[in-house]
């Protein structure tokens, strides 16, 4: 499926019809995870109310890595078969990834004040995140400030591949230090005595809807790439010479 | 490649001193850092080995964008790679002229500044210790963040953005192995986790350095 979206072609006549679908799919799961998330389910046993808050926290944090994995993998690509199509992709996957990370570590700081009592702790697990918002910044400064832009693809899929050790150090953070951040407890999202069955449908609900949104922001990313690169070839007029008879 | 090595280390000799700014901008670092903090003698012992981690990190993140900015630039990198040699190659001389020049006259300058700082013997010792077994990984991701951004010269707060994600590993390393050493000695398990940060990083800052120099050549 991938080689077949590999023509910019057939991929506006895919996104023409995907980019709607994955709107409209986050939208409705949005709504439907927050009403599931907000009303539906019931407190948390240990938390209270405040673990509502992990119904926006985990997703976003889970997008983010996904969003860099995603860009690495597309940096590979770019980086072994040069496929232009693979540079807009990992572009595109920055600007969301950085929102989602921002997001996760302004909503996890909202969630450690009541249940912490601190906004911020120096931490595995947060600073590694900080140092993933760090990469996605210089990732899309690389892109800005580099004129050539075959060059800045280049450039810029090496240094995502590398900034790639730091998901594994995040995803383990919380196993290797001891850490105020507890680990995944939700790891077979089956019921369990702290978890209904409301409060996983509200947080699967909810990680559908980041997914799809992270996929409609990153399929229109594309499709902006790519008609700025048809503009880009269509305005620049080729000389012309008009001879008239005197 | 071993005339590479001593290419660099000859031109730092014969550049009239220029090579010994990062050792001064060390030594002027921790200066600011003593006088911001009160200069207090007390709290020295505490603090001084962070002032002189940051002060290495410094003088070291500026001086990232020289590795290849000046070779780039007048044609010497073209020619080099012309010539036959593996851009890996280039790269590791780059990476072995860095530790000497940048990193090496630090630790002439640390036994000095360690008295000013009224440290203990074993710190400055485990201080030592710290920086020889980072230095590796300090010059891997600074000779890649150069060979990344070598066509935009000298000074970009870029550079500094790009390699620092990875040396925020580094610099926590380091400190925890000060602090360790003064307890379990070089066995203390910061000690090989530096190592291992070390060894990580050429492992993957050589290779991706020299792939960023043929592209930025090509």
């Amino acid at each position: 499926m991938i080689s077949y979206l590999a023509n910019p072609v057939r991929f506006e006549r895919f996104a023409k019809y995907a980019s709607p679908v994955f709107g409209s799919l986050a939208i409705i799961t949005l709504l439907a995870g927050l009403y599931y998330a907000l009303i539906k389910s019931p407190p948390e046993k240990y938390q209270g109310e405040a673990a509502r808050i992990m119904y926006v926290h985990v997703p976003a944090a889970w997008c983010a890595m996904m969003a860099y994995t995603s860009l690495a993998a597309a940096s590979l690509v770019s980086f072994v078969w040069r496929h232009p199509l693979a540079d807009s992709a990992a572009k595109s996957f920055a600007l969301p990834g950085a929102a989602f990370t921002f997001l996760a570590l302004a909503t996890g700081s909202l969630w450690g004040k009541p249940i912490w009592n601190t906004w911020w702790e120096w931490d595995g697990r947060m600073t590694s995140v900080l140092v993933l918002l760090f990469i996605y910044l210089a990732y899309m400064a690389l892109w800005a400030v580099i004129e050539d832009k075959k060059r800045a693809a280049r450039l810029a899929s090496i240094f995502a591949m590398v900034g790639f050790i730091n998901i594994p150090i995040i995803k383990y953070s919380v196993e290797w230090w001891n850490s105020l951040h507890q680990p995944a407890s939700i790891s077979k999202l089956a019921p369990s005595s702290i978890y209904s069955s409301e409060m996983i449908a509200a947080l699967l609900l909810m990680m559908l809807a980041y997914t799809c949104l992270f996929g409609w922001l990153s399929i229109n990313g594309i499709r902006r790439d790519i008609a700025k690169a048809k503009t880009a070839r269509s305005t620049s007029p080729a000389a012309t010479a008009t001879i008239t008879e005197l | 490649m071993g005339a590479l090595i001593k290419r660099d280390i000859m031109l730092a000799w014969r550049s009239g001193g220029a090579w010994l700014l990062g050792v001064i901008f060390f030594a002027l670092f921790i200066t600011f850092c003593v006088i911001a903090a009160g200069g207090d003698r007390g709290q020295l012992d505490a603090f001084g080995p962070a002032y002189i981690w940051l002060a290495l990190l410094f003088a070291t993140l500026l001086s990232f964008g020289d590795i290849f900015s000046g070779d780039l630039n007048d044609g010497t990198l073209e020619q080099l790679l012309l010539s036959g040699l593996s851009p890996l190659a280039v790269t590791a001389a780059k990476w072995v002229a860095f530790i000497v020049l940048t990193i090496g006259p630090v630790f002439i300058l640390l036994p000095v500044i360690g008295v000013m700082l009224s440290l203990s013997v074993p710190r400055i010792a485990g201080l030592a210790l710290s920086v020889a077994f980072a230095a590796p990984a300090l010059a891997a991701y600074g000779v890649m963040a150069g060979a990344l951004m070598a066509r935009r010269g000298k000074g970009s707060f870029l550079i500094i953005l790009i390699s620092a994600p990875f040396l925020i590993p580094v610099l926590i390393f380091g400190l925890a192995a000060v602090d360790s050493y003064t307890r379990f000695g070089i066995s203390a398990y910061e000690f090989r986790a530096l190592g291992g940060l070390s060894l990580m990083a050429m492992a993957v800052g050589l290779p991706a350095a020299s792939a960023a120099l043929t592209a930025n050549i090509e």
